[in-house]
């Protein structure tokens, strides 16, 4: 499961630089994986659901799923750099700071930029799952059967 | 040149049946560890277990038969070592037993291998490094190698030591063919050590030194001896437990202290040492990723797209291993598989981020222009230095102004070594996988 996860990012998006493996390796072993996917999954999970089974407006348009949908790009990708800085710049793993605090070694440098690239990747996967939950959700939403289209 | 017309070696040394019997106080697979969180605590372990070894007993023996007079009849480099070597640092708070050797156990002549204690007190020795004590203890007309390892190795137990210290001419006797002699006595020699091997991890240490040698060099291979006044090599044998001597024998520390110190080498059992190691992006071109739960699994390689083929680095932990760091830098020393070529070998200056698990000590980058992929095998391997080599006579004759040969010193050499591999679980220091993957 681990090794999906990973791939995801690492392969998939081509994060992974082997003159930093300390950070995909912490990543992969602490669980920062994980908290990445839960957090492009979960987040528009929970939004949708508000729009689609919450907001009880009839006469919603396509800019209010739009609009949505910017919301939930904001939220994934705050969220998302959130997680990262804490996984990678404040990460626990004993090798991690020391290689960060080696100011010789270019690993905080790198670190810094991950955080934004992380968070780019799970918003636009945030988009796509958006997609797939209106398809389904509108379906049995009582309300919003319309929208997006 | 001056031969004197002399039977063999033991007639010429004036040779008789000696019964004196002076012996009165006579007194551990490869696991080469990758990476893992595991080999640094097994290494920690290691070290611990390391410190508190000390060498609680040092057992001196000096051949003292004719062939050393010549060692001993000025003050000289030979005096000041053995004496340097008494009082070396390491051995402070050691007990010290400091004994003369020579004669022949023979037992057709009813004669034995005479040891004779001189003392415990370093000063004792000094005073007794003579011709004149040298003739008077036991029987200077004989000298029995074998033997003399045979009691150096006995008291080279738990963390006591031995050393001996001997011109390691082998005294063949009268015969008519002696290269065959000197190889029937090599074998026994070999069954020493093996029947030695057999009970604990017993490392020699071979130190080659010189002196001014003056005196009579008597010829081994044929009648007769030879006055000579010139530099002579001879050689400090040292038996101890692997790990004691690993930690306190080194060549820096060796090297100062022994005058006219020329070269060592070691003999040990080979297996059961740690040597952590792991692939490292250092150096590196081309891409890859590191396997997640094994570091030296490359997956994912490609090829550098400039053409520079793919490379990368190991970082090696040889601080367990006693051999001095040229050793380590010898690309010659290596072996590695398929099209794989050794680039460098260094000592990193600055600590290696993704090396966690230990402290590397080397790094050796290694590159390939073929396809990348497949498995790797780089093995250290277990040479005898060259020296021994170009120590080795099998030729007299030549001995005014020959100052690094010993006749027959390989034999002996070999016989070390040949019971040291038959020992060995395995022929090599150490062999470093890898598997590079698409």
């Amino acid at each position: 499961m681990k090794d999906i996860l990973a791939s995801i990012y690492e392969t998939m998006f081509g994060l992974y630089n082997q003159a930093y493996d300390l950070i995909f390796t912490a990543l992969y072993n602490d669980g920062g994986y994980l908290k990445f996917v839960l957090t492009w999954l979960l987040i528009p999970l929970v939004c949708w659901l508000l729009f689609y089974y919450i907001w009880r407006y009839p006469y919603g348009r396509w800019w209010h799923w739009l609009l949505w949908l910017v919301v939930t790009f904001i939220l994934v990708f705050g969220t998302t750099w959130g997680v990262a800085n804490s996984e990678i710049l404040s990460s626990s793993n004993q090798d991690l700071i020391d290689a960060i605090a080696d100011t010789e070694s270019g690993y905080e440098a790198y670190a810094q930029t991950l955080p934004i690239k992380y968070a780019t990747i799970n918003s636009i996967l945030a988009v796509g799952i958006t997609i797939i939950y209106s398809f389904i959700m509108k379906q049995f939403s009582k309300v919003q059967t319309h929208l997006p289209f | 040149m001056i031969f004197l017309s002399c039977g063999s070696r033991d007639e010429r040394l004036g040779r008789v049946k000696n019964n004196q019997h002076a012996d009165k106080p006579v007194i551990d697979s490869e696991k080469n560890i990758p990476d893992s969180g595991k080999s640094y605590q097994i290494i920690t372990q290691s070290s611990t277990e390391n410190q508190q070894q000390t060498i609680s007993k040092v057992t001196f023996f000096i051949e003292n038969s004719g062939s050393m007079l010549g060692y001993v009849k000025k003050a000289n480099d030979y005096k000041n070592a053995i004496v340097s070597l008494s009082y070396f640092p390491e051995f402070d708070n050691s007990k010290k037993e400091f004994y003369f050797v020579n004669g022949k156990s023979n037992t057709i002549k009813e004669s034995n291998i005479c040891l004779n204690f001189i003392g415990s007190d370093p000063e004792l020795l000094k005073n007794n490094l003579n011709q004149s004590s040298f003739n008077k203890y036991g029987d200077p007309k004989y000298s029995d190698l074998t033997k003399m390892f045979e009691k150096a190795l006995s008291c080279a137990k738990g963390n006591e030591i031995s050393i001996l210290v001997s011109d390691c001419i082998y005294d063949v006797g009268e015969e008519s063919d002696p290269l065959t002699a000197l190889k029937i006595e090599t074998e026994k020699t070999k069954k020493v050590f093996r029947d030695r091997l057999k009970t604990e991890n017993i490392q020699t240490i071979i130190i080659k030194a010189e002196s001014q040698f003056e005196g009579n060099y008597y010829f081994a291979s044929k009648k007769g001896s030879q006055s000579i006044n010139q530099k002579r090599p001879y050689y400090i044998i040292i038996f101890g437990d692997s790990k004691l001597l690993n930690k306190h024998i080194t060549e820096e520390n060796i090297s100062k202290k022994i005058s006219a110190y020329l070269s060592m080498a070691r003999f040990m059992k080979i297996d059961n040492i740690i040597i952590p190691y792991q692939a490292t992006n250092q150096n590196s071109k081309g891409t890859f990723k590191f396997d997640k739960s094994n570091k030296n699994k490359l997956i994912n390689a490609e090829k550098d797209r400039s053409g520079q083929g793919f490379q990368f680095s190991i970082a090696i932990d040889y601080s367990s291993l006693p051999f001095p760091d040229a050793y380590y830098k010898t690309k010659d020393n290596y072996q590695l598989s398929g099209t794989y070529k050794m680039l460098d070998i260094y000592t990193p200056t600055k600590k290696i981020p993704d090396v966690t698990a230990f402290n590397p000590t080397h790094l050796i980058t290694i590159n390939t222009s073929s396809s990348p992929y497949g498995n790797i095998e780089l093995t250290l391997k277990y040479i005898i230095p060259f020296w021994i080599t170009e120590t080795n006579s099998d030729n007299e004759s030549d001995i005014i102004g020959d100052t690094k040969h010993t006749f027959g010193f390989q034999y002996l050499t070999n016989a070390i070594t040949e019971a040291y591999q038959y020992k060995n679980k395995q022929q090599n220091i150490a062999t470093f996988k890898f598997e590079i993957l698409k």
